[in-house]
């Protein structure tokens, strides 16, 4: 049994480096193919981290009346937890908004005022599962009805264009990635037909010889296979590739490195077989009958 | 055992075989002669089952073939050694691999294999050709290989389609004297069809005659 796989896998590598040229076209596609989704998987595994970096855009700003002492304040502050997507809080009193106030326009207003007419507030950090601009709209909306509240703030815009382009990237890649994905299943196809075509009498002369149907197919499926497997591979190398340029890249702008997604090895051999596979058993399909 | 039992076949565009009966018993040696187009062919087909009778039943080393599934074809075909006019070798493999072919495709243990063919390889007198491709040999060499590759499987029939065919006289004693001797020594039963009736009367075999799509007798 053992003998006979490695026989028709000897086969295939045979059938496959004969038909080296065609196969390279089919191979490539599948390549193409594969860094398509392996660059979807890389930017869906670096997403998270991604967006937890950004996470002041999922911040909202909340401000309470400005009579309102501290304490007063304090006791609306912990209606806030009532509200849902909410992930932490912070209080901010009148005497750290002046702080900040003072850190960030370099006035003291206490000294210039005499008093302070700052209001306290609070930090308010979105929930992950509700940072879409629309979710984050309804709790800012959901804060502005509590009472004390007079202003709410948050940058929806940044969150909303980050989201409009993300959108984009993410139905652009799965449009063309599908639509190499068919080619890469018609090129299998096709190299996987030319083989048989070119070897339709030693297929005749293997069925007199006794030869069953699975053995005479499984040569040009594992010829698929193969170049899906070589395919996957050429894809791993290039997104690696494509990860240290953009690692090099960003280490010049921003303190941010992208990570390498657990499996990506494992995601795309596993596609690059199937893609081989379903390629090759359309290419053998009713070809060989007996 | 081969038996044919009222078979006729007729082809859709053309003549055929008609009413055919006779039984081949184990260890025979079969001449099936007459002239070009009286049915030889269509006779061996139908007993490696690449044709079905139409009407009346084949029967070889107990497959009917018209009672079988068509999965079933390829076991009946691993009891047979065919042997063929044009050779039809694989010619992009050498010598040794197409003799192995057989051993592959029933799926015997590497060591098996390499012993085997090696075996059937010097019965043909072929070792020091093993790693000739078929374009590197000559016609008589090529038919070699193709015996060869019959026999290395110890079938218990072996059919053989004007195997002298496409070789000069020498050639062909030398072919035949082969296959009869080969196919003595493992008892198999062998099915010759050839319109050369010279050749027949060189050796002692039962003969099956056949003109026009009907035996004679
Ligand atoms: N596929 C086919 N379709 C139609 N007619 C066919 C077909 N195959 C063979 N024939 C015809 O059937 C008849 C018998 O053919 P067959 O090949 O059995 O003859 P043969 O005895 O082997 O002849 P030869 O000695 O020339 O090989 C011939 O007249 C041939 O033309
Ligand atoms: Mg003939």
């Amino acid at each position: 049994m053992i003998g006979k796989l490695a026989f028709l896998i000897s086969e295939g590598l045979r059938s496959l480096w004969r038909a080296r040229l065609p196969a390279l076209g089919s191979i490539l596609t599948i390549t193409l193919t594969l860094t398509l989704f392996g660059g979807a998987y890389l930017i869906f595994g670096n997403f998270d981290r991604a967006t937890r970096r950004l996470q002041s855009q999922y911040r909202i700003d909340v401000f309470f009346k400005p009579i309102l002492t501290n304490g007063e304040a304090f006791q609306k502050y912990q209606l806030l937890t009532a509200v849902e997507g909410i992930s932490s809080t912070e209080f901010i009193s009148k005497e750290r908004a002046a702080s900040i106030f003072k850190r960030e326009f370099g006035e003291d207003v206490v000294t210039v005022l005499g008093t302070n007419p700052l209001p306290a507030g609070a930090i308010v950090l979105v929930a992950r599962g509700h940072r879409t601009a629309r979710r984050i709209n309804r709790i800012a909306d959901d804060i502005a009805t509590i009472d004390g509240v007079t202003d709410v703030a948050y940058r929806g815009e940044l969150v909303r264009i980050l989201e409009r382009y993300i959108r984009i990237a993410v139905y652009g890649g799965l449009i063309l990635g599908i639509v190499a994905l068919l080619g890469a299943i018609f090129l299998v196809s096709n190299t996987i037909k030319l083989s048989i075509y070119a070897k339709r009498d030693t297929i005749d002369t293997l069925h007199l010889l006794g030869a069953t149907r699975s053995f005479v197919r499984l040569p040009f499926l594992i010829e698929g296979v193969l170049q899906g497997i070589i395919g996957s591979l050429l894809a791993v190398g290039a997104i690696l590739g494509m990860l240290d340029v953009m690692n090099y890249i960003l280490e010049h702008f921003v303190l941010y490195r992208l990570i390498r997604p657990a499996f990506l090895a494992l995601f795309l051999g596993t596609m690059g077989l199937l893609l081989g596979l379903i390629g090759s058993s359309r290419g053998v399909g009713r070809f060989i009958n007996s | 055992m081969i038996e044919l039992r009222k078979t006729t076949l007729k082809y859709q565009r053309g003549p055929g075989v008609y009413d055919i009966n006779f039984t081949i018993g184990a260890g025979e040696l079969v001449f099936l002669v007459g002239p070009s187009g009286a049915g030889k062919t269509t006779l061996l087909k139908l007993m490696y089952a690449d044709l079905l009778p139409q009407e009346g039943e084949v029967e070889v080393n107990g497959f009917i073939t018209s009672h079988m599934r068509s999965k079933s074809i390829p076991h009946l075909r691993r009891t047979l050694g065919l042997v063929f006019q044009d050779f039809r070798l694989l010619p992009d493999r050498n010598a040794y691999d197409n003799i192995a072919l057989p051993l592959h495709i029933l799926g015997l243990q590497r060591k098996d294999i390499r012993e085997r063919t090696y075996a059937a390889l010097d019965d043909v007198g072929l070792i020091d050709r093993a790693h000739h491709y078929p374009r590197e040999l000559s016609g008589g060499e090529q038919q070699r290989v193709g015996i060869a590759r019959a026999i290395v499987k110890n079938p218990i029939t072996i059919l053989a389609d004007e195997p002298t065919g496409n070789l000069d006289a020498g050639n062909s004693m030398e072919t035949l004297d082969l296959l009869t001797y080969l196919a003595n020594e493992n008892g198999s039963t062998v099915i010759i069809a050839t319109h050369d009736y010279s050749i027949v009367s060189k050796k002692r075999g039962r003969l099956i005659e056949i003109n026009e799509g009907r035996l004679l007798d």
